[in-house]
């Protein structure tokens, strides 16, 4: 059953006012008590904050260590495109040499340079680009499972 | 540059190149292209010049390689 307000200034006043309660109160003991409470509060206060402070320390850790991971992987990509785009210009290179057996390789390096997962769009119709060079220099006709290629007539589409 | 004879080797490996980057970007290769990229004993052969009326003929047969002939 509630006390009303009255009630507990009753009890209150009796709660202080005896002897033991009263004397411990002013006594160095409760003091003492307070202090403890108040410096394991304190201690309390400064354990959650380093965990807290840890915590962030190792989240950022994290990231960074995320970030310098995704910096390495793209400098090494860009590495690789680099000596992917060096290949293809030697290989290019060799298609305009003009000679035939260089040609054929240059042709070969490209193809291997097509497939690869370095090379995009951009640079992959570059190289379908150079090989109209040499495959628009002939008509080539099916008939009847026969193909036959002839050269192509100076000034003809 | 100098315009050297091409042999039939050469297209077959333009042929290739054209057909791996058109797997690249998505473009349809001719068909002519992808029948020459399917050539194979074209060791040596020379492909017909600019001024000769010289044809290169060959037969696809339906399950092996083409094989390469030349014909005047």
């Amino acid at each position: 059953m509630p006390l009303c307000a009255h009630e507990l200034d009753s009890v209150l006043t009796a709660y202080v006012a005896s002897d033991f309660w009263a004397a411990w109160f002013l006594s160095p003991g409760f003091g003492g008590a307070a202090a403890g409470l108040g410096a394991l509060i304190a201690l309390i206060g400064v354990l959650i904050s380093l965990r807290n402070q840890r915590a962030v320390a190792q989240a950022d850790r994290d990231a960074r260590d995320q970030i310098a991971a995704e910096d390495r992987k793209a400098a090494v990509l860009s590495e690789q495109r680099d000596d992917w785009w060096s290949r293809a210009q030697w290989a290019l290179n060799l298609v305009l040499t003009g000679d035939d057996a260089q040609v054929q390789g240059g042709y070969g390096f490209l193809r291997v340079l097509a497939e690869s997962d370095l090379a995009d769009v951009h640079q992959a119709a570059l190289i379908a680009s150079i090989t109209d060079t040499d495959l628009d220099k002939y008509n080539i006709t099916m008939e009847n499972g026969a193909v036959t290629i002839t050269h192509q007539k100076p000034g003809t589409p | 540059m100098s315009q050297q004879e091409r042999t039939l080797g050469t297209l077959v490996a333009a042929a290739r190149a054209r057909l791996a980057a058109d797997a690249k970007t998505g473009a349809v290769t001719p068909e002519k292209v992808r029948v020459l990229a399917q050539l194979t004993d074209f060791e040596g052969i020379p492909l017909p010049q600019a001024d000769s009326p010289q044809a290169l003929v060959f037969r696809m047969p339906e399950s092996q390689p083409a094989r390469a002939s030349k014909t005047a």
